[in-house]
Formats: C-alpha cells, structure tokens, sequence
C-alpha cells in the first residue's frame, strides 16, 4: 500500500532522514519507534507531504507521492494526526469533525459520522462545545474522530499517547487495536511509548539518528536484546 | 438634537466598520495586518469614480463592480505578493501590503491625477424625516449595506463549510491543512473579501468627502482603531468598533466648545489609549499569541 525506498530528507544542510525504506501492506499495523529526535515525526511529516524527500522514491497505492500537496494526500487516502492534535480550540467538537469531512462528497458522510460517535460516546454528549474546553483524553479521540471522518485507506498517528494518563493511553491502543481488527484500518503508529506499540503493531521499525537500525515483526523486536535494553526498559519481558 | 449626532455617528461608523472587519478578517486568517487596506479602498473606490461619473453608471450597477473589483484586487496581492514570500517572517509580510499601497498609490496618481475627485450619492433626493431626526438617502444605503455585509459574513463563516474551514484555517493551519483544507485557498479567499470590505467602504464614503489620493488613510486609521478596540481578532468587535468610534468622533462635534471639536481625531485615539490600557485584549478579543 504505502512504499518508501532510500528516502533522504534535509532540514537545510541537516540529514534527518538518511536512507529510509519501508513498507506498510494494507490491513496492517507499523509502528515507528525511536527516541525524541530520531527522525519519526520527519517521517509521517514527508509523508504526508508537509515535507519533501530530496532522495528516495515515495509510492501509495501506485501514486507517486512526492508529486502532491499536503491537501491532496488527504484526497489520496493518507490522514495523519499529528503530534499535539492540532484541533480547532474555538470550534466546537461537531465543527472539528465537520471539518474532518472537508475533502469528501461522497454519500457516507452521515453514515461515518454515526459510526465514529459509536466508538467515541463522550464525544456524542460534547458536540456543541468547543473543543479546546476537552480534557486531553476526550481531545486525543476527537484528533482521531477527525481523521476518521475523511475516511482514511491509511491512518498515521504519531504519539498519540503524549500527555495522556496512562489509563487513557491503555484505553486509546486498546481502540486503535479494534479500529485495525473490526474495521481493517491500516496503521503507521509513531511512538516513544515501545511497550504498547509492539502489543498491538504487526511490524515495527526502529529510528535511530534518521536511520532505520532495526525492522522486523513486532513479535521478534520484543524478543531482541538491544529493543529490551534501550526502549522496552528492564522490567519488560516478552509477551 | 443629541439624536442627529447619533445617527450621524452611527452612519460614519458603519463605515469604519467595514474597514475593520475586512482588516480583522484578513488578519485572523493570515497573521498579517494589511497596512495597504487604505490605498486598495482608495483605488476601488477611483474605479467606483470611473464607473459612476465617466461612465454615468446608476449606483446599484457600479456597486457589484467595485466590490467584484476589490475581491480580484485582494485575491492578486495573495496569489501575487504574499503567497511567493510564504515562508517569510510576518513583519516582511507587512512590509510587502505596503509596498502594494505604494505601487496602487502611484498607480492611482497616474491614472486619474491628483486633482480631488467628488463622487455622487448613492440614491439622490430630499433627505428622509423621522420625527426629529433627519436621515439622507445616503446614509440609509450605508445602513442598509454595513447590516446586510455584516449578517451575509457571520452567516457565510458560521454555517456555510468553507466558512467554518476558514475559522479552521486561522486556528490551527497545520491542522486544516492534514485534513484537506486548501490552506492558500482560504487565505486568498479572505483577502479577496477583506478588501472587497474595504472597497465597499470606500465607494460610500467618498461621496461625502472629496476622493483623492491620501483621504482613505484617516478611514483605515479609524477602521484600525475601530478593529484594535474590538480586539483585531473578533469580527463582531470590529463592527461593534467601528460604531463606537464613529459614534464618540460625532458626539465631539455636538461638544458645544471648538477646542474639542477641532481636536477630535486626537480624542477618539485618545479615547482607545485609554480603553486598551484599561482593558489590553480590547472589547471583545482575546490575549493572542502569535508568531513575529
């Protein structure tokens, strides 16, 4: 579905990605892990086509990517959550996911919208309020409420899990776990948070300095010493 | 008597109105305050002066226009002047507006010269009486027009969509923007109707003071502190604004001393010295922080 080959990607005279390939088929769950700086929101930011690759080939769905603009990947199919939401704070929380929809004309804008207030019920009960008045919990669900209204092939999500209780985080991969398994939502997860991403990816890639270090399925970077010792800590076993 | 000025004050107001919200809402889309609104009013409303006395157009005819004018005047400088340097800081941005009322300015002086020009009302004929009160035609078309431009906005940015992607856009473009919201779009869309704004204003203003190169800049300067009062990033403070500074600068004149009737410019801006230190976020607005 998605494809990256050899991607580079400089902030000016800085490398921040340096060789980049990976894949994403559809029906699964990729998960980009690295410490703060490593490169991952680089990488669904040239995705999304917020940056652009100076070397490498960018494909999805037989598209080359690095020919359109931010707003017509969105058309292609690819919709990212950002890093911090990014919601409208003044809008009100029908207005956020009103706007999810912009790109669409299709018929089942309705339909989409009552499925996306089925997983999401708190939000039901908060459609007329602003949507900076939401705790972080109820904010980091309507970001994904958002994303979901225009109706993605694939969903990047990256950090989702920044500023949330831990029990809200539980919570949120618990949902991203369903939306993959009930609804056949391709994922790629940017996440400093290695533990949960590797219980719920199929695969996973390791950043490190704008390099891909490791790649495997998730299964087998939860089993591998240097992935234990540097970013699933000590107490962490397999399983 | 009091009543007169008031009407007066409102009608003047109004006018300062337009001005602000076409400037607010260029603002709260683009970050950047156009420092050129004037010198686009003026050269609209000199089109409005082409159209009216060298052409004899009747007024509802050369109205849609100047307005249509403005739009493709604001849309150009966007697409034109703002959207190559994108990736500039905000104050070159401003730098860039008044560059563009330079070029307009000369512009202007080249086409139609430097003689004041008069304009006329938009409907002619005796004066309306209410009671005590006398209202011309003129000033009712500037009522008429200022409410049915401000309902048309609050309407176009409260349910239509792309007014709300437009409210989107202003708060969070990175946001818009990962959901398909043509970000430049909106921004050249608020251009083209900010200084359309502006060009309605100045078509109906210039009937009552004579149209030359320089008189739109004590009109933005009002519009500015109208939108300053109502807190630059509020749409109804820019209205709300612009009545009251129209109304204070009308009520001076009704101050029976001519120390304060010749000072009144001073005093209305004087007046918002005062009220903003009073109150920093103006009427209606909110502490912004943004990126300089």
């Amino acid at each position: 579905m998605l494809a990256l080959k050899d991607i580079e990607v400089r902030y000016g005279p800085i490398v921040a990605l340096r060789g980049v390939s990976l894949t994403v088929s559809a029906g699964e769950i990729v998960a980009v892990l690295g410490a703060n700086g490593a490169g991952k929101t680089t990488l669904l930011r040239t995705i999304s086509g917020l940056l652009r690759p100076t070397q490498g080939k960018l494909e999805f769905l037989g598209h080359d990517l690095r020919r359109f603009s931010p707003e017509h990947i969105v058309r292609l199919g690819i919709v990212h959550v950002p890093e911090g939401r990014q919601l409208f704070p003044d809008l009100t929380v029908k207005e956020n996911l009103w706007m999810g929809s912009y790109t669409r004309r299709d018929g089942f804008i309705k339909e989409d919208w009552e499925r996306v207030l089925s997983y999401f019920p708190v939000l039901r009960e908060r459609l007329s309020q602003p949507a900076g008045t939401l705790s972080g919990g109820e904010q980091q669900m309507l970001a994904i409420a958002r994303a979901l209204m225009a109706r993605p092939k694939l969903l990047l999500l990256d950090e989702p899990s920044l500023g949330l209780a831990p029990m809200t985080v539980q919570a949120l991969f618990r949902f991203l776990k369903d939306l993959n398994s009930h609804d056949g939502m391709t994922l790629l997860l940017a996440e400093q948070n290695a533990h949960l991403s590797l219980n719920i990816a199929h695969r996973a890639y390791v950043l490190e300095t704008g390099r891909i270090a490791l790649e495997g399925a998730a299964e087998e970077l939860r089993r591998d010493p240097k992935v234990q010792r540097l970013y699933l800590g000590a107490e962490v076993s397999a399983g | 008597m009091i009543e007169q000025y008031i009407v007066l004050g409102l009608a003047q107001g109004s006018l300062y109105a337009l001005m602000a919200l076409g400037m607010v809402l260029i603002f709260k889309t683009t970050d950047v305050v156009n420092f050129g609104q004037a010198d686009m009013t003026m050269f609209s409303a000199y089109v409005g002066f082409t159209l009216l006395v060298g052409l004899g157009w009747p007024f509802w005819a050369a109205l849609p226009v100047v307005i249509a004018f403005g739009f493709l005047l604001g849309v150009a400088v966007e697409r034109l002047t703002l959207r190559p340097a994108k990736e500039a800081p905000v104050v070159s941005l401003l730098i860039v507006t008044l560059g563009v009322a330079l070029m307009l300015n000369a512009m202007a002086s080249w086409i139609w010269g430097f003689d004041p020009k008069s304009l006329p009302y938009a409907i002619s004929g005796p004066p309306l009486v209410l009671g005590n009160i006398i209202i011309t035609r003129h000033d009712l078309v500037i009522f008429v027009t200022t409410i049915v431009l401000s309902l048309g906005f609050f309407a176009l940015l409260k349910f239509t969509k792309i007014g709300t992607a437009m409210r989107a856009a202003a708060q969070n473009k990175l946001g818009a923007q990962l959901l398909g919201i043509p970000v430049f779009r909106i921004n050249m869309l608020s251009w083209g109707l900010g200084v359309a704004l502006g060009a309605v204003a100045g078509v109906l203003i210039a009937p009552l003071v004579f149209l030359d190169l320089v008189v739109m800049i004590f009109v933005m300067l009002k519009g500015f502190a109208a939108a300053v009062l109502g807190g630059f990033t509020s749409l109804p403070g820019a209205i709300i604004g612009g009545l009251l500074v129209g109304l204070f600068e009308s009520l001076l004149i009704a101050v029976p001393f001519e120390l304060v009737n010749q000072l009144k410019e001073t005093l209305v801006f004087l007046l918002i010295i005062v009220l903003l230190a009073v109150r920093p976020q103006g009427l209606l607005g909110e502490p912004i922080h943004r990126r300089v």
